[in-house]
C-alpha cells in the first residue's frame, strides 16, 4: 500500500464533491439550517397542546379548572359543547377534551366525590400520556385549592423533590440538537461512500482506477478517509458554532474524545456505504436499499426512543448497529461529561464492528471491483 | 433524553401519592371524601397498542419518501447520464417530460400503498375501521404530491448523489418533526409550524389516522384533502417552470 496514492485518491474524492455545488450546499443545510431548526421547532415534553373543556357545570370551581390550562403547555383550552366534542377530535382539533359534569361543584363541597371525564386522543402517543399526566395534577391542584379555600401550604407528611440531573429543565433542544447531528453523521457518511461508489461505475471511470497501479485497498481506503474527514469536519463544526454557539447548549465533556468517538462510528458506517455501494447497481438501487438499512439504525438506535424500552431481541440485535454504540458514547461524553474510564466499551465495540465491516466491504468489494467496469 | 424522564418523573410522583394514600387509610382508617376522580379515555386506541398508533402513521412517511426519491432520480440519472438530450432535441414539452416521468412512478406507489395497507391490516392486525375508498383517493393525491416533490429538487440537482441526498433531507425531516407523526402541527413553534401547515404529509397523516383509527369517512376528512388538491397543481407548475428545456 503507498500512503500518497491513498493520499491522492482520497483528494481526488472530495475534488469531485466540491465541483458539486448543489451538493456542497445540502451538506451544509443539513448540518447547520436542518439543526438549529429541528432543534428549536421540537417542542417542550408538552408544548401547546390543544385541549377543549365541556363545562356542564358553569361553577366558580370549574371556572377555575377551565383558567388552570394555559401556554406554554396548553393551548388556551375551547369551550365547546357535548355535541361538537367528537367532531373535533375526530379532525384532530383537540388532543384533550376534558368533560366537568353537571353538579360537579356541589357534590365536591358535600363531601361526594365527583367524576370527571377526560377523552384523550390517542393516536397522538406522546403528547397524550404526558398530557394526560399533567391534566391530572392541574385538575387536582385545583380542587385542593378550592376546597381549602386558599392555595395549599401544608405539605404531605413525606414530601418528594425530584431532581433532573444533566438537563434541570428537560430542554427538548439540547437532546434534540445532538442527535439530529448523529443522525446526519450516519446518513451522509453511508451516501456518500456509497454513492460516489456507484457514480464511478455509471459513468464507467472505475475503468480508469483499474489501470491505474493502485489496489482495490487502496481506492476503498481513500474513499473511506475522504468522506469520513469531510463528516467529521462538519459535523464538529456544528456542534461547536450551531449547538454550543447559536442554540447555547452546554457541552460537558472533552469535544477531542467525542471527535474520536465520531471517527471510530465513521470508521464502521463509511465501510457501510462501500459495502451498499458493492450490492446496488444503480443509484436508484442504493436509495431504496439505503432507506432500508438507515431506517432501522436510526430508529432503534436509542436516539428517538430509549434503548430500555425497546423489547430485548431488539436491543440485542442492535448491539451489532454502530449507531447503538455512538449515540450511547455521545450522550456520555456530551451531556454527563463522561471520560474515557466510562465509554471505553463503547470505544471497543465500534473498533470491532467497524473493522469487521471493512474486511468484509473489502472482500466484496475486491470481487466485484472487477465486474463494475 | 428528557421525554424518558418526564414519563419516570410521572411514574415516580403517581407511586408516591398512592403509596401516602395507602399509608393515610392504614393510619386514619377510612378513604379520604370529597376527591376528584379523573376517568381517563383513551379514544380510538383504548388498549393504547403503540402498533395501532405508529402503522396508520409510518404509511404517509414511506410514501413520501420513496416515491421522491425514485421520481427525482428518474429525472436526474437522464441528466448525468446524458440521455436527457432527448428532451433537449425533441419537441416534446417539459410538462409532457415530466407527467411521463411521473404517471410510471404514481402507478408504482399506488401498489406499494396496496401492498403496505394490506400489511397494516393482515400481518399487523391494524383494524381499518373507516373507508378504504377515501383513504385510497387521499393517497392517490398523496402521491401525486410527492412524486411532483421529487420532480421540483430533480430540477436543481445536477448529481444522483445530490438528488438522493437532497431528497432525503427534504423529506424526511419536515416529514417525521414537522407534520404531527410525534407532536401534533398546533403545538410546534416557529419555522416547523409553517412548514406542517402546508407540508401534504401532515394533512395524508391526518387522513390515514382518520380512516384507519378513528372510523372517519371522506364526508368527515374532505378540509384535509383540499390542502392537497392544492399542493399537487403548485407543485407540477414549479417543476415545470424550473425544469431547463436547453442546457446552459
Amino acid at each position: 500500500m503507498h500512503v500518497s496514492n491513498v493520499l491522492h485518491l482520497g483528494v481526488k474524492e472530495l475534488r469531485s464533491l466540491m465541483r458539486d455545488v448543489v451538493m456542497v450546499a445540502l451538506v451544509i443545510y443539513s448540518f447547520t439550517i436542518s439543526v438549529y431548526t429541528s432543534a428549536t421547532a421540537r417542542p417542550e415534553t408538552l408544548n401547546k397542546a390543544p385541549i377543549a373543556i365541556i363545562d356542564e357545570d358553569r361553577s366558580p370551581l370549574s371556572a377555575r379548572i377551565v383558567d388552570a390550562f394555559y401556554p406554554p403547555y396548553f393551548l388556551p383550552p375551547k369551550l365547546i359543547n357535548q355535541a361538537d366534542a367528537d367532531a373535533r377530535m375526530d379532525a384532530g382539533l383537540d388532543t384533550f377534551a376534558l368533560d366537568i359534569p353537571l353538579g360537579f361543584q356541589r357534590d365536591l363541597l358535600a363531601g361526594r366525590n365527583a367524576v370527571v371525564q377526560l377523552n384523550v386522543d390517542a393516536t397522538r402517543m406522546s403528547q397524550a400520556f404526558t398530557g394526560s399526566g399533567y391534566i391530572q395534577s392541574i385538575i387536582n391542584g385545583e380542587v385542593n385549592t378550592f376546597l381549602q379555600g386558599y392555595r395549599a401550604k401544608d405539605r404531605p407528611a413525606v414530601d418528594l423533590v425530584l431532581r433532573a440531573r444533566f438537563n434541570p429543565e428537560l430542554n427538548q433542544t439540547w437532546f434534540g440538537a445532538v442527535m439530529q447531528i448523529i443522525n446526519s453523521v450516519t446518513m451522509l457518511s453511508i451516501i456518500l461512500t456509497g454513492a460516489a461508489l456507484i457514480r464511478e461505475r455509471e459513468h464507467g471511470t472505475v475503468e480508469h482506477l483499474l489501470v491505474m497501479p493502485v489496489t482495490p485497498f487502496e481506492i476503498m481506503v481513500s474513499k473511506i478517509w475522504a468522506m469520513a474527514a469531510l463528516v467529521l469536519g462538519v459535523s464538529l463544526f456544528s456542534l461547536l458554532v450551531i449547538v454550543r454557539g447559536l442554540l447555547a447548549v452546554p457541552i460537558e465533556g472533552s469535544l477531542p474524545l467525542f471527535a474520536v468517538g465520531t471517527a471510530l462510528h465513521l470508521f464502521a458506517t463509511t465501510s457501510l456505504g462501500i459495502f451498499l455501494g458493492t450490492i446496488a447497481r444503480s443509484m436508484p438501487q442504493f436509495g431504496l436499499l439505503m432507506m432500508l438499512v438507515l431506517l432501522p439504525l436510526q430508529v432503534l438506535s436509542g436516539s428517538a426512543t430509549p434503548r430500555e424500552s425497546m423489547p430485548e431481541f431488539v436491543q440485542f440485535i442492535m448491539l451489532a448497529a454502530p449507531n447503538t454504540h455512538f449515540v450511547i458514547l455521545a450522550q456520555a461524553i456530551l451531556y454527563r461529561g463522561a471520560g474515557l474510564a466510562v465509554v471505553w466499551p463503547q470505544f471497543i465495540s465500534l473498533i470491532l464492528i467497524g473493522s469487521a465491516l471493512f474486511s468484509f466491504s473489502l472482500a466484496r468489494f475486491r470481487k466485484t471491483i472487477g465486474t463494475m467496469a | 433524553m428528557p421525554s424518558r424522564a418526564e414519563t419516570v418523573r410521572g411514574y415516580v410522583q403517581g407511586m408516591h401519592a398512592h403509596w401516602l394514600a395507602a399509608q393515610a387509610r392504614q393510619v386514619f382508617g377510612s378513604a379520604v371524601t370529597g376527591q376528584v376522580v379523573i376517568e381517563t379515555r383513551f379514544r380510538y386506541n383504548p388498549d393504547v397498542k403503540s402498533l395501532v398508533a405508529m402503522v396508520p402513521a409510518v404509511i404517509p412517511i414511506l410514501l413520501m419518501m420513496i416515491p421522491s426519491i425514485l421520481t427525482a432520480l428518474s429525472v436526474v440519472r437522464e441528466k448525468e447520464l446524458g440521455s436527457i438530450v432527448n428532451l433537449y432535441v425533441t419537441p416534446t414539452t417539459r410538462l409532457e417530460f415530466l407527467l411521463g416521468k411521473q404517471i410510471s412512478y404514481i402507478v408504482l406507489a399506488m401498489i406499494n400503498f396496496v401492498l403496505l395497507s394490506v400489511l397494516a391490516v393482515f400481518v399487523f392486525r391494524v383494524p381499518l375501521k373507516g373507508g378504504f375508498l377515501t383513504l385510497a383517493a387521499a393517497a392517490l393525491l398523496y402521491v401525486i404530491a410527492t412524486t411532483a416533490m421529487g420532480l421540483v429538487i430533480s430540477t436543481f440537482t445536477r448529481s444522483q448523489i445530490a438528488a438522493l441526498f437532497g431528497t432525503a433531507i427534504l423529506t424526511l425531516v419536515p416529514a417525521m418533526q414537522f407534520s404531527g407523526f410525534i407532536d401534533p402541527v398546533s403545538s410546534l413553534e416557529g419555522v416547523g409550524r409553517v412548514i406542517g401547515e402546508i407540508y401534504p404529509t401532515t394533512h395524508f397523516l391526518t387522513i390515514a389516522r382518520g380512516t384507519f383509527s378513528k372510523a372517519l369517512n371522506f364526508s368527515d376528512l374532505h378540509t384535509s384533502f383540499l390542502p392537497l388538491l392544492i399542493a399537487v397543481p403548485v407543485l407540477i407548475a414549479l417543476s415545470a417552470a424550473l425544469l431547463k428545456k436547453q442546457e446552459k
